[in-house]
């Protein structure tokens, strides 16, 4: 009889025991993904594919050391299960070292749509050509459209430890992207669009195009600004894309190894009055939901800012046992070769009252911004940040012209205090297993650079 | 699982039926090794063996991909079958594929390294991080935090096609980096530095890695007494230490013939072979053929063997960076530079080493032609815009210039500005070549391990993002 994905971790703890572990935990991914790409109303490319990983975990004298396998055969299983136990015999020994325990209670619901599946890749394929069509019908000098695209992905993961965890779950998700160019005269711009979702119902090629194709006619003609320190508008796209940083100031790691400026600052204001950030795997309407996270840990909600002080950092089961608080249940393996680290599942800003027009409409000069370039190399520990930027220009209130070519910088702290307007607009970004949600926010006091 | 190439020959003509107009099986396995020490301890430890093959199936303009960790016979011929199906949904223009190596060339791997990463005991591995942490943190007692890691894999490549060509090659590659954080008075500084080629563990060991601890924690104490940098519009000497980022984002990406597709001219540079698109004096290679560096390759990973390609010669754009897809619709021969990440993806044309390369002009002299500007001595992470040449780069190392001479350290700059604009106005090319620094290529996803480098440069004008203090007027 064939080997069920439970049977598969099942048998590699037990070889893992066998050459020497005292504890051990396995992983497997098992993923399906069918992407198409497509240009000019024909096929570029099609991937399809079912993808095979696990990763055993061993616990030897109070050391973690990890291995993985592509083949799941007795004898990889066995290799891998021994590799994990020498990587970890020249691991250092770590008091706080060890695996998640099994959890009583209803457990999560995994986010796996069935319609997905119902659907034929003849009419997957139309989805995306859409999505090209409706880009170049949206503005005559949308010339080129590349990398448009439909793709989607169903995973199935088990995980199983020898405290007692056996899970699985599967999780899908489909989504578009679209890269366009608008051209006039001598001057090119690029515009981007993409989606990502849980229901493939809920998936609209169309809106893909049609931003993208906005985007880069917008910013036709685009110059730069002088110099001077003035009001910013995030569009729900940026940000998010913002709160990615801010992401990773909440993981305990970071705040553990002294790695965040949000270390020790439990209890305090660390953002503007009306800002709440909360992270939910549990949470189905986003892309990031799971029934357990990758140490089998079942998904909760987590407030990790309320009203702008902060409450809870994320915790895996390893940084929990450091901190002598609970898992948030927020461990999240980058692939099956990673061990678990901190991360966010659904992690959000909650929305507040405004509409987005409305939150432009205070600002007497500043840039709503549609793009940031650099986001990674804000400073964690300092919070000194210098973004490229682009978007619009905003003149008493109103859109004026199209911004290119300049630098947002400052700090992060000063930034996340200085919000002073949150849209009503929130948004998800994202992709399986960690997704971010924000709305518009208007910010104050930004330093611009330009000629 | 096997790389030999005969039984995947033997796989491929079984599914001769699947072939369309062109069929090619990459199969790739590779063994990697991870250590990062972090806040004093070890923080990761792995080491594992994956491999896996992709199929790619052409019919027409459209391509097909299906890989699988299954080297059966049947698997392959399934995998075959499967891509012929998908090539086949729609299907554009057909013709020939005809851009191809020399039929039936088994390239022999490139054996650069000394020591083979997999017989060291992983205990020396973890050494290596460790005299890192230990040099770092004794450079002063502000350093606060290292983080040190060491990676290395063994990647074996087989890739066959139904042109009957067959390509091999092995790739070791070891790699060390590490990040320091100084912190004093408030004042936060990190400093990074890294090594890593084509090459075994000699790239680390005899005291490499405490070699570089001391460079980045030196930086990050010397940092911490540096001003914030100022803003504006200013002439910029990056020194030839720096290494290539600017040449990689803001010049190279637009090189690479996906993005200069007479179908589908994305770039700034789409259409201008044999026109000037740089000043006289700049000269761009991207070469991956040189011994030990990070972006050198014995063949691609379409079996096209490793190329000198030169990008811009004296000013005149002189070629772009093609896989064998780019080749095709260009009507030339491919490169070398279709690379993939993984048997996962689908091969796009990359950088390998990209390098500027040294004209007449005297270092010592670049810097005492500026009045006031900025001499960049370390590039931090940059990004690029293809479409609008738009590049933003953070710089880790920067020192004012003041009436010719290098005065005060600054932090927080930021160079934003754009590649082609810049690269017509580059005045002044150093007769000194810097050493190749490294870096991890992303592009659509893929990572793609690259080298760059270049001599010391002035761009007379470009803008500075530094910290706009305490200002709420405009200024110009
Ligand atoms: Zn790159």
């Amino acid at each position: 009889m064939a080997m069920t994905n439970l049977d598969t971790v099942r048998q590699a703890i037990e070889l893992a025991r066998a050459a020497g572990a005292d504890e051990a935990e396995a992983y497997l991914a098992r993923s399906r993904v069918l992407t198409v790409e497509v240009g000019s109303g024909q096929v570029e490319t099609i991937k399809q594919a079912e993808d095979l990983g696990l990763s055993v975990r061993a616990l030897v004298d109070g050391r973690v050391g990890l291995s993985y396998a592509t083949d799941f055969d007795a004898a990889s299983l066995r290799r891998a299960a021994q590799r994990a136990v020498e990587v970890a015999r020249a691991s250092d020994r770590d008091a706080c070292a060890g695996f998640a325990e099994p959890e009583t209670g209803a457990p999560a619901a995994d986010g796996f749509d069935p319609e997905m599946d119902r659907h034929s890749a003849d009419e997957k394929i139309e989805r995306a050509f859409a999505v090209e069509r409706a880009a170049k019908e949206y503005d005559a000098r949308i010339v080129l459209t590349r990398r448009v695209s439909y793709r989607e992905r169903v995973v199935t993961e088990a995980l199983a430890n020898t405290r007692g965890i056996a899970v699985e779950q599967c999780n899908n998700l489909c989504g578009g992207s679209a890269m366009v160019l608008a051209r006039q005269g001598a001057e090119q711009q690029v515009g981007g669009g993409m989606d990502t979702k849980r229901r493939y119902a809920e998936f609209d090629a169309c809106a893909i195009g049609r931003d993208a194709a906005e985007r880069a006619v917008t910013m036709l003609g685009a110059t730069d600004v002088a110099t001077q320190r003035a009001s910013i508008v995030l569009e729900p796209r940026m940000a998010a894309a913002f709160l990615g940083i801010i992401a990773n100031l909440v993981r305990a790691d970071q705040v553990l190894k002294g790695k965040s400026l949000f270390a020790g600052k439990l209890g305090q204001a660390v953002a503007g009055a009306g800002i709440t950030l909360i992270d939910d795997g549990a949470y189905v309407g986003a892309p990031g939901a799971r029934a357990f996270d990758d140490e089998g840990v079942p998904s909760r909600r987590t407030v990790v800012v309320a009203d702008g002080v902060l409450q809870n950092y994320l915790h895996t089961t390893h940084t929990a046992r450091q901190a002598r608080a609970a898992s948030t249940s927020n461990a999240a393996r980058a692939s099956f070769k990673a061990p678990p680290d901190v991360a966010v599942s659904n992690f959000a800003l909650q929305a507040g009252p405004v509409a987005p027009a409305d939150l432009r409409a205070n600002v007497a000069h500043g840039l709503w911004v549609r793009n940031l370039m650099n986001l990674h190399t804000a400073n964690p520990i300092s919070g000194e940040f210098s973004f490229g930027a682009n978007g619009m220009w905003i003149e008493n209130g109103k859109l004026t012209r199209p911004v290119r070519g300049v630098t947002i910088s400052g700090n992060l702290t000063d930034l996340l205090l200085n919000v002073r307007g949150i849209g009503n607009d929130l948004e998800w970004q994202g992709a399986m297993g960690l997704s971010i949600g924000a709305p518009s926010l208007l910010i104050e006091q930004v330093s611009i650079a330009g000629k | 699982m096997t790389l030999d190439p005969n039984v995947l020959v033997a796989a491929l003509n079984a599914g001769r039926a699947y072939w369309g107009d062109w069929a090619e099986i990459f199969a790739e396995r590779r063994v990697d090794t991870l250590v990062v020490l972090d806040d004093g301890k070890l923080d990761k430890l792995s080491a594992g063996e994956e491999a896996g093959l992709g199929v790619r199936v052409f019919v027409g303009k459209t391509a097909a991909y299906v890989y699988t960790s299954d080297f059966s016979r049947q698997a392959i011929v399934e995998a075959l079958r499967l891509a012929h199906v998908a090539a086949n949904q729609r299907v554009g223009q057909t013709g020939a594929f005809v851009a191809a190596l020399d039929r039936g060339v088994a390239m022999r791997p490139l054996a650069h390294y000394r020591i083979m990463p997999d017989g060291v005991p992983l205990a020396d591995k973890v050494a290596v991080v460790r005299a890192a942490d230990r040099v770092a943190r004794g450079a002063g007692a502000a350093i606060r935090q290292v983080t040190a890691t060491y990676t290395d894999s063994i990647q074996d490549v087989t890739i066959i096609n139904s042109l009957e060509e067959v390509a091999q090659d092995r790739r070791v590659r070891t790699m060390f980096n590490l990040t320091v954080v100084a912190s004093e008075n408030d004042v936060i500084q990190t400093a990074f530095e890294s090594t890593g080629g084509l090459a075994g563990f000699e790239q680390v060991a005899d005291g490499v890695s405490e070699r570089l601890a001391r460079a980045a924690a030196e930086r990050a104490l010397r940092m911490l007494r540096a001003q914030p940098a100022p803003a504006g519009v200013m002439p910029v000497v990056c020194a030839a230490v720096a290494g290539g980022v600017l040449v990689h984002e803001a010049m190279g990406h637009g090189m690479e013939a996906d993005f200069n597709l007479p179908s589908k001219p994305m770039s700034v540079f789409a259409g201008k072979i044999g026109q000037p698109v740089a000043s006289a004096n700049v000269t761009i290679v991207d070469d991956g053929t040189i011994p030990g560096l990070n972006g050198t390759l014995g063949c691609d990973d379409e079996g096209t063997p490793a190329q000198r390609r030169v990008l811009i010669e004296n000013g005149i754009l002189k070629n772009y960076l093609h896989d064998r897809t780019t080749a095709r619709e260009m009507g030339v021969a491919p490169n070398g530079s279709g690379r993939r990440q993984t048997f996962r993806h689908l091969p796009m044309p990359r950088m390998s080493n990209t390098l500027m390369l040294p004209s007449q002009d005297d270092p010592a002299a670049i810097i005492h032609s500026v009045a006031r500007g900025l001499l960049v001595k370390q590039m931090g992470g940059g990004q690029v815009n293809i479409v609008s040449g738009e590049f933003v780069f953070k710089v880790q190392e920067a020192f004012l210039i003041e009436n010719g001479q290098v005065t005060e350290p600054v932090r927080g700059a930021t160079l934003i500005g754009n590649g082609p604009a810049v690269l017509k106005i580059i005045d002044r090319v150093g007769n000194d070549a810097g050493p190749t620094r490294i870096g991890m290529c992303g592009k659509y996803e893929q990572g793609a391990p690259v080298a760059h480098g270049i001599p010391t440069v002035r761009v007379p004008e470009i803008v500075v993002g530094g910290i706009v203090a305490g200002m709420s007027e405009t200024m110009r």
